[in-house]
């Protein structure tokens, strides 16, 4: 339920962005730099409890080094991004030298020095940072389709994004991610279980360096110009809150950190000064008392949630709290099939935008960016809810067991949307162990049923 | 090139000053207070209110050292303590990290409403002492810089007293030494540590006073100092107060003779991070161990 | 029961059908869509004004549409096809069921409405009334640091300077009978936000954009980003020129404000000596310092050192003293000032007193704050001094338009710029277009308002050349005091 939901919100923002306007889209992909970056930090920070306050000279020194190698090789922003990774990497290995002996106190100072540096020693040099005016970089093209607003250059952000997160959960998922959270919470324990403490926490800084420098290439790709001003040594402090407001836990936490920190800097939202004001005042409440920053507070949630349908569930026995638990409505409707529907109606939209804004121009590269971000991310937008749909079709619809369960309602009018039928009343039910109210127990049920039965339609 | 190091010499001062500060404050709370600065800053800029060495000041007449000085250095304690009570002593069961973290924010507000309430524009400050200064190698060593090093060493001498004669003193070198047990020996750490973080306020204070008039002054100029000062105290282990006071101030030489023979741009900060890695690599408890 | 039996066992089959058939259907209608939108016949680009996304009537104007192979002349012009009605039909040609309120492929300028006068314009768009201008009112943006370190101070001198030539043009009936309207634009004083300046700019309808000011290098930024979508951009005090730009004139570019200062040292401080130049390292500071130098080698003067100070730097003692033993008796200070502060400070200490000069520094909150350092002091400004006829002027105005509280220099120099501004407006003439706009800019020729720089464009100058104000320390209230009219060389 909750990965559904989580994925539904996230394509629901994605049509959304793509629906934007050209400078609300701008930027929403700063807001998405911007979690990019978060996103190392919070590695290093939540799960391994290390501190690092060179984070903005690890994605501006990479960014550099994206914005010249696009330049001067004529490399596309879009292939330098590994690139800029790889610079990233290297960054987060020196400041790991100074991990291998030292404590995080030391290291954290070490950081500082090294933030310093980059921004004292290379942001001054030209050979780094390019002529006064800056380095500008021609609109990065995509076979052949120049991508020259931001709005057609947004899937390519948002899929960057998507990689991300997906290399992000992959490394905490993994065992690399359970380690640093014994190193963190207990180190000599670690190092008695055999975990070697010293590599890891250097492997954590490199990848933090490996996220800023994604981020600062994301940077160069995005922004198309570049300055060492853009990279001052209090961007590694806002880096900081939004890391440390996220909390331990998954990404969600970093990106309502990031949404909030930098969309209200972006979008001037708030006034400016409630927001630096109440940046650092949230951070030394979040460090002193609750410590559980937004994972936590989104844990407790879900906590909460969960315990009222577990209390629903109870009180008025399994069918019933399981139907208001998967939907609501005569028919059982359920979040998930809602979801996919309006995926599958904003997609329609977005390249219904895209037709009509394509239409009242008579420039060719705004209408290929049109057809682009409208078209195409409409596209894709409408697969994906027919993914959804289908997978929703394959987990509740069901083969109906010929077995006695004459006149039980819940036979009947439990219905998904297909048509096929709902669970039957478990004490009916000769199979096997039956987890109730899982969709996949629901299905090995009457799978298990349905062999008995007339056919087996799966 | 004599007067290259001396100047050296009293920049040096200035850094060493500063990283007895941090140092006092790491012994006790073992946290690396990131609004060290910051907390100087504020006394400053309010003694500066006070004697109308600024232009946005909000009193209209000079006030005088009398007044302005104390005020000063109280302003810096009560910042102190109340730095103790926010964010030290609720983290006293696991202070590095996140104490860290608490004294970066708080560091981030302090410069937010210095900002907001003064800009952040240089200006030009009075300074502590007139005169016409002293010639001393070719270089013309203003009142200000005298007044420095006179006052280091009294703080210096002052500090070492204090440990070393006082009970204030034993109090504070066995709360650094061993928090717990110094709590169950009966000693309060409660106050022991207010008493630190306040005395470190104070201090704060003063250097700021005493270094204004020696830089460009706008709400970053401790800031910037202190970072030097962070190098300078890690040298020192964090918890030798000589040994940070040390490290200050032949940092500050070195600093003024590279800027003299090679003047390459940033190659200050760049060695410094280099030689903090190497020291962090191959000492990471510091060069200098303290002996409480 | 076997009957329900049976049914409910179909149905599931009948659902697998039923979603695949969803998505095929889903999938067709999106590639269908896609496809339709996929132009097959080249547009000419019709300018600026052809920016469809900045909405206007749908579908107006003529030309067809993509898929329609009666496309040949309606291109952009309106050739037959000046109203909506025949767009409508030349569109429809290429996209199956377009629905009324869709039109695919009526291309030429979405923003002409009926008129087919407009619509059927030549390609270049000459004649199409130009965005942001109507029949009342002719809009700009302004785009500055609102929000920035800096955001208090100008959005103080913004809404009292610019505000007061802006109130009072328009108490006066406006540039041709149009009020001027003008909108603040932030660009955060980051490379960033400048960009989010430019793209809202793209869709404000503005048409002029005037880049007041932009501290980390937001101005830049902004101007690359408008250059690139084409819109025509004024940018004062732009930190640096890329010579690849089309749209952007820049007045008061670094180099050719310290250009003056050459022979300013020669002639008015009048040292044929040893002279050295020390500048921050920073983009502006060293364009400046890049012009200086170019023209002091052009007199032939003799510069004997030079200097690189950091930002905020601390002591300046080494670099002086190496200054002091090259025997420099006039030092140009290309430097911020926040620098300028602690130079003359530990020149002081070292008792080393040559003759201080430059420009950016001497402004009068620095001279009200200590005047001692920089008694006696001759520099060059970009905007006028308060003893100036000028000054005068302009407290009166402000003071006739609300705004006399705040009257200072700064003030005064964004009034200047508010001048120039109705200047460029002017030279846009009765009907101001698009393409018109860059002309405007470039019959500003020997423009002296007496309060900001001299400007001089020319046909095909994009970078004007600059006239400076001679200065001097002090007035009896603490602020310069000018010593001259503005020149590009003394």
């Amino acid at each position: 339920m909750v990965p559904v939901v989580r994925a539904g919100a996230v394509a629901g923002l994605g049509a959304l962005a793509l629906l934007a306007g050209e400078a609300t889209a701008y930027k929403l992909g700063l807001i998405a730099i911007v979690f990019i970056g978060a996103i190392g930090l919070h590695i290093l920070v939540n799960w391994s409890g290390e501190l690092s306050l060179a984070h903005a000279g690890f994605i501006g020194l990479p960014a550099f080094v994206v914005a010249q190698l696009s330049l001067h090789a004529h490399l596309s922003p879009i292939l330098a991004l590994p690139l800029g990774v790889v610079a990233g990497v290297l960054l987060g290995l020196v400041v790991a030298l100074a991990a291998l002996r030292a404590r995080g106190l030391q290291v954290a100072l070490v950081t500082l020095a090294v933030g310093i540096a980059i921004s004292r020693f290379f942001f001054v040099r030209s050979w780094v940072i390019g002529p006064p005016a800056g380095l500008h970089i021609a609109p990065p093209s995509l076979f052949g389709l120049r991508l020259e607003t931001s709005r057609s250059l947004l899937p390519v952000l948002m899929a960057v994004v998507v990689l991300a997160v997906l290399a992000s959960r992959s490394i905490l998922e993994s065992k690399l991610g359970r380690a640093l959270s014994l190193v963190r919470s207990n180190p000599d324990a670690a190092a008695a279980v055999g975990i070697p403490v010293a590599f890891y926490r250097g492997a954590v800084y490199a990848m933090a360096g490996a996220f800023a420098g994604l981020a600062g290439a994301s940077y160069v790709l995005w922004v198309q110009r570049i300055s060492p001003k853009a990279f001052p040594l209090d961007l590694g402090f806002t880096y900081l809150v939004i890391a440390v407001l996220a909390g331990k836990g998954a990404l969600t936490g970093v990106a309502l950190a990031a949404v909030l920190i930098e969309g209200g800097q972006v979008f001037s939202i708030l006034p400016r000064d409630f927001a630096l004001y109440a940046g650092p005042v949230a951070l030394i409440f979040n460090v002193t008392r609750y410590q559980e920053g937004f994972n936590g507070l989104l844990r407790e949630t879900r906590h909460r949630l969960e315990r009222k349908v577990a209390i629903m569930a109870a009180e008025t026995g399994t069918a019933d709290g399981e139907r208001r638990w998967r939907g609501w409505g005569a028919r059982g409707v359920r979040l998930p099939v809602v979801i996919a529907a309006l995926l599958v109606a904003a997609g329609f939209v977005a390249v219904a935008l895209a037709w009509y804004h394509a239409g009242n121009t008579d420039q060719v590269w705004i209408q290929n960016q049109e057809m682009v971000s409208g078209g195409i991310g409409g596209l894709g937008l409408i697969v994906l809810g027919c993914v959804l749909l289908l997978r929703d079709a394959l987990l509740h619809g069901r083969a109906v067991v010929a077995t006695s369960h004459t006149g039980v309602a819940g036979a009947d009018g439990d219905a998904d949307w297909l048509g096929a039928s709902g669970p039957e009343p478990p004490a009916k039910e000769p199979a096997g162990p039956e987890p109730e109210g899982t969709p996949t127990g629901r299905g090995r049920r009457t799978v298990a049923a349905g062999s008995k039965g007339r056919g087996d339609t799966r | 090139m004599s007067t290259v190091v001396l100047n050296g010499l009293f920049v040096g001062l200035v850094y060493g000053l500063l990283a007895v500060g941090l140092v006092v404050i790491y012994r006790t709370s073992r946290i690396v207070n990131f609004a060290y600065g910051e907390t100087g800053m504020l006394a400053t800029f309010a003694y500066f209110d006070l004697r109308l060495g600024t232009n946005t000041s909000t009193f209209t007449r000079d006030h005088g050292v009398a007044l302005a000085l104390p005020t000063a250095l109280v302003l810096g304690a009560a910042i102190g303590v109340a730095m103790e009570l926010l964010i030290a002593r609720p983290l006293r069961a696991n202070p590095t990290l996140n104490g860290m973290v608490g004294t970066i924010a708080a560091g981030l507000l302090f410069i937010t409403f210095a900002v907001h309430r003064w800009g952040i524009e240089v200006r030009p400050v009075k300074p502590l002492v007139e005169g016409a200064g002293v010639r001393l190698l070719g270089l013309t060593v203003s009142p200000s810089q005298l007044l420095i090093g006179a006052c280091t060493a009294v703080i210096l001498g002052g500090l070492g007293a204090l440990y070393r004669f006082t009970s204030l003193g034993l109090r504070l070198r066995a709360t650094a030494l061993n928090p717990y047990a110094a709590a169950l020996s009966g000693i309060n750490t409660n106050a022991t540590s207010m008493a630190t973080w306040a005395m470190a306020g104070a201090l704060s204070a003063l250097s700021g006073v005493l270094i204004a008039p020696l830089v460009a002054v706008n709400v970053f100029f401790m800031t910037l100092l202190t970072l030097r000062a962070f190098a300078a105290a890690l040298v020192g282990g964090l918890t030798s107060i000589w040994g940070g006071f040390l490290a200050g101030v032949l940092l500050g030489v070195a600093e003024s003779v590279v800027a003299f023979k090679s003047p390459v741009a940033g190659i200050t900060d760049a060695v410094i991070a280099l030689g903090m890695i190497v020291l962090v690599m191959a000492r990471p408890g510091g060069l200098v161990r303290a002996d409480y | 029961m076997s009957a329900r039996l049976h049914a409910r066992v179909t149905l599931p089959l009948a659902g697998r059908r039923r979603v695949l058939s969803v998505i095929g259907g889903a999938a067709t209608l999106a590639l269908v869509a896609c496809s339709v939108s996929t132009p097959r016949h080249g547009f000419t680009a019709a300018g600026r004004g052809g920016t469809g996304l900045q909405a206007g009537a749908p579908g107006a104007g003529g030309g067809a549409g993509p898929g329609s192979d009666a496309a040949g002349p309606g291109v952009g012009g309106g050739a037959g096809a000046g109203t909506v009605g025949a767009a409508t039909a030349g569109g429809a040609g290429g996209a199956p069921g377009a629905a009324a309120g869709v039109r695919t492929g009526s291309g030429g300028s979405g923003r002409t409405g009926g008129p087919a006068a407009g619509a059927g314009a030549s390609p270049s768009g000459g004649g199409a009334p130009a965005v942001g201008v109507t029949k009342d009112a002719i809009t700009i943006s302004a785009i500055a640091g609102f929000s920035g370190n800096y955001g208090a101070i100008l959005t103080e001198i913004y809404d009292n300077g610019f505000g007061t030539w802006l109130d009072d043009v328009n108490a006066h009936g406006g540039i041709y009978g149009r009020k001027v309207v003008a909108k603040k634009v932030d660009n955060h004083d980051t490379v960033e936000g400048g960009v989010s300046a430019c793209k809202e700019i793209q869709g404000n309808g503005s048409y002029l954009a005037v880049s007041i000011v932009g501290f980390g290098g937001a101005d830049v930024s902004a101007a690359d980003c408008l250059d690139r979508a084409g819109i025509t951009t004024l940018g004062l005090n732009l930190s640096a020129f890329s010579p690849g730009w089309r749209h952007v004139f820049s007045a008061g570019d670094a180099t050719k404000q310290t250009r003056p200062l050459a022979s300013y040292i020669r002639n008015v401080i009048g040292d044929h000596g040893k002279i050295a130049v020390f500048h921050t390292d920073d983009p502006l500071n060293t364009a400046a310092r890049g012009g200086l130098v170019a023209e002091m080698q052009r007199l032939g003067m003799n510069l004997v050192h030079e200097e690189t100070v950091a930002p905020n730097q601390g002591s300046f003692v080494a670099e002086l003293s190496r200054t002091r033993d090259s025997g420099a008796t006039t030092v140009a200070l290309v430097v911020n000032t926040n620098e300028v502060l602690g130079i003359l400070r530990d020149a002081k200490t070292i008792a080393y007193q040559p003759n201080w000069t430059g420009t950016y520094w001497d402004i009068d909150e620095n001279t009200a704050a200590a005047r001692t350092l920089f008694e006696g002091i001759r520099a060059l400004r970009n905007y006028s001094s308060t003893n100036s006829p000028a000054f005068a002027t302009y407290a009166s105005k402000a003071k006739a338009t609300g705004h006399g509280n705040v009257v200072n220099s700064t003030n005064m120099a964004l009034y200047g710029i508010g001048l120039l501004t109705g200047q460029v407006l002017q030279n846009a003439g009765p009907n101001p277009t698009a393409d018109g706009l860059p002309g405007a800019i470039e019959k500003v020729v020997n423009y002296n308002n007496q309060v900001t720089m001299a400007l001089s464009f020319g046909p095909g100058v994009r970078v004007a050349d600059v006239g400076m104000w001679p200065i001097q320390c002090c007035n009896p209230d603490n602020t310069w005091q000018g010593i001259g009219d503005a020149k590009t060389a003394f």
